[in-house]
């Protein structure tokens, strides 16, 4: 097998006894090769930061994996102690925030703030740690003579910051990069540079990436295969330009109808056509499909067990009762 | 209540005209000789056609917040006009103007920073009532159930904390309460930034509704030129303090003029920038 990362069955739920426990991914399934960009797209509660999270072992207390394993390169990251993990996060599999404000160091330099990952990996000394720290912003676009490597994160804009924190992300030539909805905080000029310059980067440095977003413009932009996430589970896998093109759940062709344009300027109907409702409380979810409640194509069968996994074409699939 | 200003000026009149509006910002270095001053406003014009929707656009820092706050009476502008509904408007700010302007209202970014965390649905959108004065207590009441119901919360919502509503359900809540004051301009600053695109849609779907029932005009301020294309019936292009560019949507991004325009339009994801 050459699959990079493989998540197996995994199961997650937050809430401690006594509290409802809240179903947060349930019996997600799906590998990732070494040379892959896999978009994940779903609205807030879908469970993508949480599977982000699982990813690199840093689930918040009370989150805990019942079930299901992440193997990456031979380890299974869900029983691996803290030792493996702190070798393993940062270094080979490292996150990009939503917020990059908040993952950087208001006080510290920017060039220290890579020294500073570097250093918690590798031996290194202060002058090798500064030389590749500099040259890993001169990766993503920042000249030593641009004075920005001196600079405290008060004085970037959001997308400076955001290069940063994605030089810190790749100091440690990781094998994977999930970036979680990196590009929300920013404006549309600096949310299109962010995403060019991930790109560039799995072309360049041979990594896997990882992008979340609610977006499937932002995904369109950058990655070549998409999951569906809805309530915790996968409801749709496939080739970007397929699943873009021709959805095939009802929940994944509700998102897309009730998103916006691509090109605009296009001559449309001016109200929205969108999912009616509001996506179901993880704390009391039904036996049946998580969607029944909102999807215009409900069966009989919907409500009462889950729809299992459908191969649709070579590297489709679908959880849906329709295509059973 | 007074008579409605809409009335008294003629109809192919601007409802609102906005001529050489100035606004500096005093900042505060480190030390006394660092102190500056920012210039977020640089003689604005602007016009907007009653029940036109036009959308305010612009890279971050060019102005667009501090233009709708100066129009929200939120901060008294440094020189400058301001016409509306036929008349000139002092150019004060709450402080010297409790009141506020009701025929002007905004709906704000971030409804988790907007809302007093600790009043009720209700309570929230009976304060307008109260600073206007309108109405008894039971009518005020009474106006606060039904305003809660025209943005779509169910009969439940009254006692409920802003933290107890989801996203969409804190913007429609920021919504009725700008709806209190029975507006004629509302300020749409990003009021659809920060939501799932099925949220997105809901609450688009809603103003779109309010305003074709109600015949309000609206400001939207907006960064994402796929709403713009939706939503809009005509662009204002800001850059620097200033409106660099106006023109009807279509043609706007089809075909900018100004280089700030261009700029905008270029950064709209439109093919996919994947060829593998």
């Amino acid at each position: 097998m050459d699959s990079l990362l493989h998540v197996q069955n995994l199961t997650v739920r937050y809430g401690a006894d006594g509290q409802r426990p809240k179903s947060a991914l349930c019996d997600v399934d799906f590998e990732l090769a070494g040379d892959e960009a896999l978009g994940l797209l779903g609205e807030s509660g879908s469970g993508k930061t949480t599977l982000a999270l699982a990813l690199l072992g840093l689930l918040p207390p009370g989150g805990s994996v019942e079930r299901g394993a992440i193997w990456f390169r031979g380890t299974n990251l869900v029983a691996a102690g803290p030792r493996v993990l702190r070798k393993i996060q940062g270094a080979e599999i490292s996150l990009v925030h939503q917020e990059p404000a908040l993952a950087l160091n208001p006080v510290m330099r920017v060039a220290d703030q890579v020294i500073e990952v570097l250093r918690a990996h590798q031996h290194l000394t202060g002058q090798q740690a500064r030389a590749k720290s500099l040259e890993l912003l001169a990766e993503v676009g920042f000249a030593p003579e641009s004075g920005i490597t001196d600079a405290f994160p008060h004085q970037l804009s959001g997308g400076q910051r955001q290069r940063v924190v994605i030089a810190q992300a790749i100091a440690c030539r990781p094998a994977l990069i999930v970036a979680d909805e990196p590009t929300t905080a920013l404006d549309t000029a600096a949310q299109r540079e962010i995403l060019v310059l991930l790109r560039d980067l799995h072309h360049r440095m041979k990594l896997a990436l990882i992008l979340i977003s609610h977006d499937p413009a932002v995904l369109a932009a950058a990655v070549q295969r998409i999951l569906v996430m809805y309530a915790g589970r996968i409801v749709e896998d496939g080739p970007a330009a397929q699943l873009l093109q021709n959805p095939s759940h009802p929940y994944t062709r509700g998102l897309l109808r009730c998103g916006l344009p691509v090109i605009p300027g296009s001559a449309q109907a001016r109200r929205f056509d969108c999912v009616p409702g509001e996506p179901p409380d993880l704390a009391a979810l039904s036996p049946g499909c998580a969607f029944a409640s909102r999807c215009p194509e409900r069966m009989e069968v919907c409500g009462v067990c889950a729809p299992a996994e459908t191969r649709l074409a070579q590297a489709q699939r679908v959880w849906c009762f329709k295509y059973e | 209540m007074n008579s409605d200003p809409a009335e008294k000026f003629s109809q192919d009149d601007a409802l609102l005209r906005v001529r050489g509006l100035c606004k500096a910002y005093a900042r505060r270095g480190n030390w006394a000789w660092s102190h500056s001053r920012v210039e977020s406003l640089r003689g604005v014009d602007l016009e907007i056609p009653a029940g036109e929707s036009l959308a305010l656009i612009g890279a971050s820092g060019s102005g667009k917040s501090s233009l709708a706050r100066c129009l929200a009476c939120l901060e008294k502008p440094d020189c400058g006009e301001i016409w509306f509904a036929g008349r000139k408007l002092a150019l004060e700010d709450v402080s010297a103007n409790p009141r506020g302007r009701p025929k002007i209202q905004m709906v704000f970014q971030d409804p988790g920073l907007s809302l007093n965390p600790r009043l009720t649905a209700t309570e929230i959108v009976t304060e307008p009532l109260l600073i206007t004065g309108w109405g008894a207590g039971a009518d005020r009441a009474e106006r606060a159930a039904e305003l809660l119901k025209l943005v779509g919360l169910g009969a439940d919502a009254g006692g409920r904390l802003p933290s107890q509503f989801s996203g969409g359900q804190r913007r429609r809540l920021s919504i009725a309460r700008a709806l209190a004051a029975e507006p004629i301009l509302l300020i749409l600053d990003e009021a659809l930034a920060g939501l799932d695109l099925a949220t997105q849609a809901q609450i688009a779907n809603l103003l779109l509704d309010l305003q074709a029932e109600r015949g309000l005009t609206y400001l939207w301020i907006l960064h994402d030129l796929r709403l713009v294309a939706r939503l809009a019936s005509r662009v204002a292009v800001m850059d620097e303090g200033r409106i660099v560019e106006t023109a009807p949507t279509a043609q706007l991004l089809r075909d900018p003029q100004s280089p700030p325009g261009r700029l905008l339009k270029e950064s709209i994801l439109t093919t996919p920038l994947w060829i593998s």
